[in-house]
Formats: structure tokens, C-alpha cells, sequence
């Protein structure tokens, strides 16, 4: 029983020890200065446990230990070191100092704000691929028992079949009501989420109760994170089972059900988009505050390279027109909206060869 | 809140005191002080360590290692003589100050 223990207890021991030396870098080793770090590490210590005793988990104890630690200036003065001799050090710390320093609270607040944001966002991506559903199903429902005779341009109606100009209004209306909400929660919620763009573009520091917390949430998260996308990553394989399940079993597959069924795929893709953004986000806020991987620091200051971004602006407008543009002049609304899983798929690969090319110019810098 | 400048000149005192009723060590008397003061009181860990610092080099403290059961040498520290000397003054002293500021205070 005492392993577990001591386990956890070694490592708030770091982060103690770390916090000292961080603490005592800048001062000569003197003698003296060797017994003082090796006494106030030894105080902090008994006060950590003393606090864990009490029942304090290992972040209150640290945030206790630390905020009541006091300041180094104090330990300057008595061991008889002076500030002019180090002013080469102060010069260094200025420079750091003009990084910001980002609290506990500012991640906390940063946490929560992107979730609650992943969350916006997920919903509004989920109605831009849930809008067209509607649309497809009824004019699946127009359709009636006969396929769409391409060769004869006819399409004939069973009796009791929606009619195709109602399908068609309801299906575009919804459609456009839809992308509208959606379009709406992306502009709004984008500008209340500007204000944490210098997260993603300054560099910062963590303080160290910041950092253990964020570390510690991180890790707890993990297993949650993986449930998630392995969730939505089997949602999307399930997706395509109506459509390929009715193809195989039926040879002459009417339009009515192969719509429904594609409307289920589009449903089931959406719940699974939902899951990717809301936990994609979280993790990605993690990583952002402790600027790992792709957020590291000196990433930052360079020039936004975004080839993808500058073709994505190009492709998508052209994407779009294409969809307008056929769907209007062959008023195939039912079959154009095939352009869309394609462009996404194929914009897929173009972003992909973008950061080939790209990362190779930020390479010669 | 107590103002770190009102009790600058007593921190060595306090923590004379509590060495005189017995020897003791780093958190132990951090501890103490927080417990007498009633949670009035919490002395940094800096602020202490600087006073022991100070303390022993003017004699008033002496330290020595305790054995403690884990392997990990203890400082210790216990008065002499002139820390208790020194001691009685502060307190005299005290009682001064804190007469001619009474006569400053509004009472209510």
C-alpha cells in the first residue's frame, strides 16, 4: 500500500524541486545558496505532506505550498547577493518577461470556452450535412416505384407519391434554412472565440499550477478521447450498411428507399462529425495551452504559410458554382448533390499535397 | 491581511520565542506560528528562512542536525543566551511601540 503513494508523492516532490530550481537559476552557487535551496525544499516538502495528511489533494497541496513559498528577492538580500552583478541575468529574464505568463484561471477559462465552442461549431457543421437530407428524401419519395429513366428523361409518379414540386420546395427550403443557422452559429461564435486567437499565435508561458493542471486533464482525458472518435469512426463505417446492404439484396433498387437510405448515412456521418469536432477540439486545446506538437512555440512566428487555407479559398466558391450551376440548369437536384462528398473527398487530397508543399518552404528558412 | 512592512521587525521575534520553549525545525515552526496566529499569521517560507539565516549569523540561534528516521538529515534550531537577551528587548520594545500608536488610534 505504501508503493501507490509514493509513487504519486515523487512526482509533486518534481515539481516542487523543479519550482526551486527554476527559482534559484539565476543566483551564484555558492556555499550558502546550496544550503538555503536544500532547506526551503526541505520545508516545502514537510508542508506538502502535512497538507496531504490533511486530506489537501496533490494540487491544492502544491497551489498552497507554492503560493506560500514567498519571494526570492527576500533570499537575494540576506545571502548577501546583490542585484548589480546579475544584470546580465535581468536583461535575459526582461526578455522573458515579456512573454506572457498565462494562469490557472486563463486555462481554465480557455478550456471551457473551447468546448463550449466545439460544441457550437459541431452542431452547426451537423446542419450543413443534415440540410440536404431532407431534400433527398423527398424527392426520393417523388419518385415512387420507377427509378428515374435517364434515356427518356421521364419520371413517372405513383398516385400517392409526394408531388415533385412540393419535394423539391420543402427540401430546398429546408436545405437553405438550415445553412443559414449553420452559417449564422459560425460567424457568431468564430467572433466570441477571437479573442483566444493569441493562444494559437503568441507565444506564451504556463505557469506551474496551470501546467500540472492542464497535464494532469490531458492524460485523465485520454481514454474518454479515443471512446469518442473510435465511436465516430465505427459510426461512419455503419453508415454505408443500408446502402450497400439494399444494393446487394435487391437488384432493381427503387428510388424511395435508396434515398432513405442515403439519408441515413448522411445522419449517421453527421453524429459522427459531431463526436470528431467536440473531442478533436478539447484535445486540441490541451495542446495548444501546453503548445505541443504543431502548436510548439517556434512554430509561431512564422508567416502563415496556410497554402491549403489560400487553395481552400479558391476551391470551394468554384465547388459551389459548379453545385449552382448544374443543379439549375439540369434541375437534377436529386443527383447534384453528389458534388459535395466528392469536392470534401477531393479537397481532402489537395490539402494533403498543400502541407507537402508548403512545410518544404518553411524548411529553407 | 497583515502588512509584511508592520510585522517585519517581529518575525525574529516570533520565531525566537518559539525556539525558546523548545528546539524545533523549518515547517515545524512555520506551522506553529500559522497556529498560534490562528491562521492570522502565515510567514512565508523565505521570509523564515531568511530570519534563521540572520538569526544565526548574530548568534542569537545555533542549528545542529536532528536524526530523523527516513535518512534525511533535519536542520534544527535552538536559542542561546543572547537570542534570549535579544528576545526580552523586542518584546520591551513592543510594548513601546505599541503604546505610542494606541495613542493614534481613533477608538471606536
Amino acid at each position: 500500500m505504501d508503493m501507490p503513494k509514493n509513487a504519486g508523492m515523487e512526482k509533486c516532490m518534481d515539481t516542487i524541486k523543479m519550482y526551486i530550481e527554476n527559482l534559484f537559476q539565476s543566483l551564484p552557487k555558492t556555499d550558502e545558496v546550496v544550503r538555503a535551496k536544500e532547506e526551503l525544499t526541505a520545508m516545502m516538502e514537510d508542508k506538502y505532506n502535512e497538507l496531504k495528511i490533511q486530506g489537501k489533494s496533490e494540487n491544492e497541496a502544491i497551489g498552497i505550498v507554492i503560493s506560500e513559498f514567498g519571494n526570492i528577492d527576500e533570499l537575494k538580500e540576506e545571502l548577501g547577493i546583490n542585484n548589480n552583478s546579475t544584470r546580465y541575468e535581468e536583461a535575459e529574464t526582461d526578455k522573458k518577461q515579456t512573454v506572457r505568463s498565462i494562469s490557472l484561471e486563463e486555462s481554465k477559462e480557455f478550456i471551457q470556452s473551447t468546448s463550449k465552442f466545439a460544441l457550437k461549431i459541431a452542431i452547426a457543421v451537423m446542419l450543413c450535412i443534415l440540410s440536404v437530407v431532407p431534400l433527398i428524401i423527398l424527392t426520393g419519395l417523388t419518385g415512387g416505384d420507377n427509378s428515374i429513366d435517364v434515356v427518356n428523361g421521364v419520371m413517372s409518379f405513383e398516385a400517392n407519391a409526394v408531388p415533385q414540386k412540393v419535394a423539391l420546395a420543402i427540401g430546398l427550403t429546408t436545405l437553405f434554412i438550415f445553412i443559414a443557422i449553420a452559417v449564422a452559429i459560425f460567424i457568431i461564435s468564430g467572433l466570441q472565440y477571437e479573442k483566444y486567437n493569441y493562444i494559437k499565435n503568441e507565444k506564451f508561458t504556463l505557469d506551474y499550477l496551470a501546467s500540472n493542471y492542464v497535464t494532469e486533464l490531458k492524460e485523465k482525458e485520454a481514454t474518454a478521447f479515443a471512446i469518442r472518435i473510435t465511436l465516430g469512426v465505427i459510426l461512419c463505417i455503419t453508415s454505408v450498411i443500408p446502402i450497400v446492404l439494399m444494393g446487394t439484396l435487391y437488384d432493381d433498387l427503387s428510388d424511395e428507399v435508396a434515398t432513405k437510405c442515403v439519408g441515413l448515412l448522411l445522419i449517421l456521418v453527421a453524429i459522427a462529425v459531431y463526436l470528431f469536432i467536440t473531442a478533436g477540439m478539447k484535445r486540441d486545446s490541451y495542446k495548444q495551452l501546453l503548445q505541443e506538437e504543431e502548436y510548439a512555440s517556434n512554430n509561431k512566428n512564422k508567416e502563415n504559410d496556410d497554402l491549403a487555407g489560400k487553395v481552400a479559398a479558391v476551391y470551394w466558391p468554384l465547388v459551389t458554382a459548379v453545385y449552382l450551376g448544374w443543379s439549375f440548369i439540369t434541375m437534377d437536384w436529386g443527383r447534384s448533390w453528389i458534388v459535395w462528398p466528392i469536392a470534401g473527398v477531393l479537397f481532402g487530397g489537395i490539402a494533403a499535397v498543400c502541407n507537402i508543399i508548403s512545410p518544404g518552404k518553411k524548411e529553407r528558412n | 491581511m497583515i502588512s509584511s512592512d508592520g510585522i517585519r521587525g517581529y518575525n525574529d521575534m516570533i520565531i525566537l520565542f518559539l525556539v525558546m520553549q523548545e528546539a524545533s525545525y523549518g515547517y515545524e515552526i512555520s506551522k506553529q506560528i500559522k497556529e498560534l496566529s490562528e491562521g492570522k499569521y502565515i510567514m512565508k517560507e523565505t521570509t523564515l528562512y531568511s530570519a534563521f539565516t540572520r538569526l544565526e549569523k548574530n548568534g542569537m540561534i545555533e542549528s545542529f542536525y536532528g536524526n530523523e528516521t527516513n535518512g534525511k538529515r533535519r536542520t534544527y534550531y535552538r536559542i542561546t543566551e543572547a537570542g534570549i537577551g535579544y528576545y526580552h528587548e523586542k518584546c520591551e520594545e513592543w510594548k513601546l511601540t505599541k503604546d505610542v500608536v494606541e495613542r493614534f488610534v481613533i477608538a471606536k
